[in-house]
């Protein structure tokens, strides 16, 4: 339920014809030029998912007395067609999750119509983790676990080292940071710098023209030079709130999150190792309830 | 020759003396009194509050308005509110005390390193980047800035390098002031973007030697930044006053989300070290997020691990001791800087693998000078860790057994723990120090820390011997003499301190054989200065001067003006902590061997003030040494001090002094020690040269002599003393600058030793009155300015002792002494010669007078004349015709100048005339028909 008042501020009395209140949600998608092309991606962006649509007549044509006047609402917010759910807001590259509410003034044939756009956030009701998912994800980095990305030859002529690491689980919260650690057990080659990144992937479309993006979200420094062997650097990522919701699979589209680990050499090596990981919501925001974004 | 028929008449009237009346009274009459004017006007009492004019008046005295009042009273409460926020951090964890202290000492050297850096290339060009500066307007001014922020962005630190010292810090100056500004202008995120590109710098060590001080500008601005953010929450928070409840609610939930944005975005910061440094510097918001202290302590610890991630043990050392510096303001747990430590002690052996490096290319920065750069940083975070807090010195100090290397961290542990701790353990500390062998820090470092430690605080009693013999077994094995004298320097204060004075001398014996040892030492010998000085503090300086090594000790500085300031210091010591009189034979002998050192350095070049000042020292030396009734010794002892002292005036001036006052305290019969005093002073005052003191001594002398009965003495004193007069310079003396004349001294000399050549009796070799013929002969033969009235002062006074010398009987008398009345027994034959000599000296007054009328001085003649006047009124017989006649021309002499006299000086003179007529009129009547008829004569002309 979307509980709100709509205020007006006149200086005189003022005629209207009709105060009228439109709610809206919608998925946008867009299909990567990369993936599909530069023509597809302009004439065949996938339809527009609509979630909530909805429409409330605040006053009938009237007369807004001079001063203030208030209007309070309350508008069901439910996805009455497929998919059934209202997803949580996401701002993305090609995929945004937007609700938004419209006042609409509408008046004589002479005025134009007032408009006011509102957005506002969804989020999901907090579900608590699952068990197996608080298991530690280990993980390690060496020369012969880069199998995938590197021929033989490569390998031999890359300097040796062990870097040993844990996710401290697979599913994160998306109001608590990502934590873990990373160990360099040793290496060769001086290391410049290690790295996690957080990466969307954002999957558009089903069967036929899908595409499927990874781009980066914000990359954070967990060492800077050459760190000692043998210790512990905790991984503490706070994830940005803006950018980020729990990961989203539906039919059209999907929304999931992965980790890399980038360690960068001296001689500009880069060894990256990569990450699914699940984010959930399990605890509300942080006890504030106002979000707004200013500063 | 003397045409004048002189007859003293006796005095026949009684001497009286008007005494001025004394009063009791509590308060000095010169204080001054501090008016208080108390507002006792019934009226305005009465009608207090009512009369509002009064009231305004006084509201007006006590406050401006009210409306400044609120404000003042404003200011208060928050600059109280401020104090308790801050209150847990107190003097000793202020950063503010250190961050001059690492400027300055890191500053030195970083002007160093930038003159001898290599890209000078690039400083013409940042050389017209100033002057481009120059011509912008201020708007471009702030994109000029963001550029070559910029330009620090890419990596191209370079030419910060040939920035100087000042320019740098300027630039910072610059940078915090930007950083406000846009702050301000509502531009947050500007500053914000300041606040990361400054913490970004702290990554850059290309400078080493300035890394202290570049830490501390940047932590400044990070400090402003945090601030500002802080401020602008909590204003946010606090709300206005007059809202409701609800609205402050929700003010405040806009404070937390607003402090929540602010952490969101600051977690987002790519690199580690500027995300860690701007999250500490607005560490203090947390507040409006969590109150918990175990909130802030979690968070603490998290930074404290993700710090590990900083590969630079310097750079990580120095983000640790923000850290720690933020930590302190909010929780006075202590277990986030133990963390700290424990990751830091395993980061520890990193900074040798950097201290090897510097070992092998020490023209980047010598080991030493690195290892010194992490201090500030641990001493600050040792000191956070201990402050208050017995719980983990222990666990520090295992720790720092265990560590290799430990000598960098062994210093900051030494200079931040308490000194009570440093002393209960002071064996463990020397065992470590001994075994330390740190690259970079010497044991001499070390061992000097741990001798200021100690020195404040003691060990145990028990403790202090072993403690003591493994400290000096370490001392000992220094080679290079730096160290050890260093290392000495300290240590001497412990040892003096807190040890008996054998301990003392043992250091000084050792002190001494490693002096003799080698050509090297005397290089660095000035510094024993400082360590002897240390030495002074010790309780008891005379046992510390009976010491046998002290002497060759003092031998040691060879340099001859070091050791003067060596000796002076010791007896300026002496003078203020001794006791108040010593006797011992080798400490006079001892301070007499370091006066003579003092004694000799001066000469014919030295400043008056120098003199001035090692004389005085003499002079307390020679005042405190006593030896009780032994009379002999001590004249003995001035006698040694006379040959010892030769070059200066003062020093003898007191030592004759001493011997009068030791003369005075001779309680036996026999006349022989006092003889021998006298003629100790007799010896002594012609070595002085100045010639008034010498007169002045020479009277004292004689009338000392006089009192102990030594005739001859005392008559050779005062022959002595007027045979001078005829060396004082004739005309004016230069007495401090200013020229001045003698004559006031010579007047003032001459009454003196008339009034005492009353008492002396005349010798029977020498005549009658022989002192008083020489005396007069003196005067005359001595030059004085012209126009002087000092001889004829001198004749008059002169006058007034004949007049005495004709009494029956005198005024006063010396005990003991058989003054002239007694001796010649008021004889006609003596009274004929004194009546002779009166003749003679006024004839001398009239000559005088005769020339000052030459001269054209008729007001000072015309006052001459009136004294001489009053004086044959009162001595003269005034009976005999001439005496009469020579009254009357004197009266008359002085009438014609009436002018220039003061209004009332001739009226006065006729009413003292009046008054001994009266006076003398029952006594001798025919002496008052006499002065009756001056008078008559004086009134008629």
């Amino acid at each position: 339920m979307l509980l709100g008042c709509v205020q007006f501020q006149c200086a005189q009395e003022t005629k209207h014809e009709g105060i009228i209140l439109y709610l809206e949600g919608i998925v946008n998608l867009q299909l990567s030029a990369k993936t599909v092309g530069l023509f597809d991606a302009f004439y065949n962006s996938v339809k527009p998912i609509n979630l909530l649509q909805n429409s409330l007549e605040l006053s009938a044509p009237g007369k807004l007395s001079a001063g203030r006047s208030e209007f309070h609402f309350e508008l069901p917010l439910l996805c009455k067609k497929e998919p059934r759910i209202l997803y949580e807001t996401y701002h993305g590259v090609f995929i945004n999750v937007n609700y938004q509410l419209t006042c609409t003034v509408k008046r004589n044939f002479l005025g134009k119509a007032l408009t006011k756009i509102q957005q506002f956030c969804v989020q999901y009701k907090p579900v608590p983790l699952s068990e197996d998912s608080k298991k530690v994800v280990p993980f390690s980095l060496s020369p012969d676990s880069l199998q995938k990305n590197a021929s033989a030859k490569e390998r031999l002529s890359m300097p040796r080292f062990l870097i040993t690491g844990r996710l401290d689980r697979s599913e994160f919260c998306v109001t608590t940071p990502i934590t873990g650690s990373i160990t360099v057990q040793h290496t060769e080659a001086a290391i410049k710098s290690i790295e996690m990144q957080l990466v969307r992937v954002e999957t558009c479309g089903c069967d036929e023209g899908y595409s499927k993006d990874a781009t980066e979200i914000q990359t954070i420094q967990i060492a800077d030079g050459n760190v000692l062997p043998k210790l512990e650097l905790p991984i503490h990522m706070v994830l940005p709130r803006l950018f980020t919701c729990p990961t989203l699979l539906t039919k059209n589209f999907k929304i999931e999150f992965e980790l890399n680990l980038i360690v960068v050499f001296k001689e500009d090596y880069t060894v990256s190792e990569n990450f699914k990981i699940a984010l959930k919501r399990s605890a509300g925001p942080l006890p504030s309830k106002v979000t707004t974004a200013g500063r | 020759m003397a045409n004048l028929e002189w007859v003293c008449v006796p005095r026949c009237y009684e001497v009286r003396k008007n005494r001025l009346t004394g009063q009791a009274t509590l308060e000095h009459p010169l204080k001054q009194h501090a008016v208080t004017v108390v507002d006792s006007n019934p009226l305005s009492r009465a009608l207090e509050g009512t009369d509002p004019l009064s009231q305004f008046a006084r509201q007006d005295d006590e406050l401006n308005d009210p409306l400044s009042q609120m404000v003042t009273e404003f200011d208060l409460k928050s600059k109280r509110r401020e104090r308790d926020r801050t209150e847990p951090e107190d003097n000793t964890l202020q950063w503010s005390s250190r961050r001059l202290g690492i400027l300055n000492r890191f500053t030195t050297n970083e002007k160093l390193s930038l003159s001898t850096s290599f890209l000078v290339s690039s400083g013409s060009l940042d050389g017209g980047n100033e002057s481009i500066k120059a011509q912008t307007v201020v708007a471009d001014k702030t994109k000029f800035r963001l550029e070559q922020l910029d330009h620090f962005d890419d990596g191209s630190m370079r030419h910060m390098m040939d920035l100087t010292q000042q320019e740098y810090i300027q630039r910072f100056e610059q940078l915090k002031q930007e950083l406000i500004q846009s702050w301000h202008n509502d531009q947050r995120v500007k500053a914000l973007k300041i606040a990361i590109q400054c913490a970004k710098m702290l990554a850059d060590t290309t400078v080493l030697q300035f890394y202290p001080s570049q830490y501390v500008l940047i932590t400044d601005i990070l400090d402003v930044f945090g601030k500002l953010v802080y401020e602008r929450l909590r204003a946010k928070a606090s709300g206005d006053p007059a809202a409701s409840a609800a609205t402050l609610e929700r003010e405040r939930e806009a404070a937390r989300d607003t402090c929540q944005n602010w952490f969101y975005k600051i977690a987002s910061i790519r690199e580690l070290l500027p995300r860690l440094y701007l999250e500490l510097s607005i560490f203090k918001c947390y507040e409006f997020l969590s109150s918990s202290r175990e909130e802030y302590e979690r968070i603490l610890q998290r930074l404290t691990h993700q710090l590990r991630g900083i590969a630079d043990p310097l750079v990580s050392s120095y983000a640790r001791c923000y850290l720690v510096r933020m930590g302190v303001t909010l929780t006075p747990s202590k277990t986030y800087i133990r963390e700290n430590f424990a990751d830091l002690f395993l980061v520890y052996p990193q900074i040798f693998r950097f201290v090897a490096r510097f070992n092998l290319h020490p023209e980047i920065v010598t080991a030493s000078s690195y290892l010194q750069l992490y201090a500030p940083a641990f001493d600050y975070m040792l000191l956070c860790l201990v402050h208050k807090s017995e719980l983990h010195t222990q666990d520090i100090l295992n720790e720092c057994k265990q560590l290799k290397n430990n000598g960098a961290i062994l210093m900051s542990v030494l200079s931040s723990f308490k000194s009570e701790f440093i002393a209960t353990n002071a064996l463990e500390f020397i065992a470590l120090i001994n075994a330390s062998e740190t690259p970079g820090i010497s044991k001499s470092q070390l061992l000097r820390s741990l001798g200021s430690c100690v020195s404040s605080c003691a060990p145990l009693q028990e403790q202090r011997v072993t403690f003591l013999k493994a400290a000096f077994e370490t001392i000992n094995k220094l080679t290079d003499p730096n160290e050890y004298i260093n290392c000495v320097e300290t240590w001497a204060v412990f040892v003096s301190q807190y040890f008996t004075i054998n301990e003392v001398n043992r250091l000084l014996g050792e002190l001494n054989t490693r002096m003799c040892l080698g050509q090297a030492y005397e290089s660095i010998i000035l510094n024993c200065k400082h360590s002897y000085s240390d030495n002074a503090d010790y309780r008891s300086i005379e046992l510390l001067l009976i010491q046998p090594n002290f002497c060759p000790y003092l031998d040691l500085f060879q340099k001859e003006s070091v050791r003067v300031e060596v000796c002076k210091n010791i007896l300026s010591f002496y003078k203020q902590n001794s006791e108040e009189y010593t006797c011992d034979a080798v400490v006079t002998n001892a301070l007499m061997y370091l006066g003579k050192i003092l004694n000799d350095s001066v000469n014919a070049l030295s400043v008056d003030d120098e003199r001035r000042q090692i004389a005085q020292l003499i002079n307390v030396f020679i005042h405190k040494v006593h030896f009780g009734n032994d009379l002999e010794q001590q004249l003995s002892f001035y006698v040694e001090a006379r040959g010892t002292f030769s070059n200066l005036d003062a020093v003898y001036v007191t030592l004759v002094h001493a011997a009068c006052k030791l003369a005075t305290r001779n309680r036996s019969k026999s006349t022989g020690f006092v003889k021998a005093c006298i003629a100790y002073c007799f010896i002594t005052i012609p070595s002085i040269e100045a010639v008034q003191q010498q007169m002045n001594l020479y009277l004292l002398c004689g009338q000392l002599a006089l009192q102990h009965l030594c005739l001859g003495q005392a008559d050779a004193c005062f022959e002595a003393s007027l045979q001078l007069v005829n060396e004082l310079p004739a005309a004016t003396v230069d007495f401090d600058g200013k020229p001045r004349s003698l004559e006031p001294f010579l007047v003032s000399y001459m009454c003196n030793i008339l009034a005492t050549l009353i008492v002396v009796p005349d010798s029977p070799e020498q005549g009658v009155l022989y002192f008083l013929r020489l005396l007069l002969e003196v005067v005359g033969r001595h030059k004085f300015k012209a126009d002087s009235s000092a001889p004829s002062i001198i004749y008059l006074h002169s006058l007034d002792m004949l007049y005495v010398q004709s009494l029956e009987r005198f005024p006063y008398h010396m005990k003991g002494v058989v003054s002239n009345d007694d001796l010649y027994g008021h004889d006609p034959k003596f009274l004929q010669e004194v009546n002779n000599m009166c003749a003679q000296v006024v004839d001398a007054i009239l000559l005088q007078l005769k020339s000052l009328g030459l001269a054209q001085q008729q007001g000072s003649q015309a006052e001459l004349a009136l004294q001489l006047f009053l004086r044959i009124v009162k001595y003269a017989d005034l009976e005999r015709e001439t005496i009469a006649q020579l009254a009357v021309n004197l009266w008359l002499l002085a009438n014609k100048a009436q002018s220039q006299l003061y209004v009332k000086t001739l009226p006065q003179t006729l009413r003292s005339v009046e008054i001994i007529y009266k006076q003398i009129k029952d006594a001798s009547p025919t002496r008052a028909q006499a002065i009756a008829k001056l008078l008559l004569r004086m009134r008629s002309s």
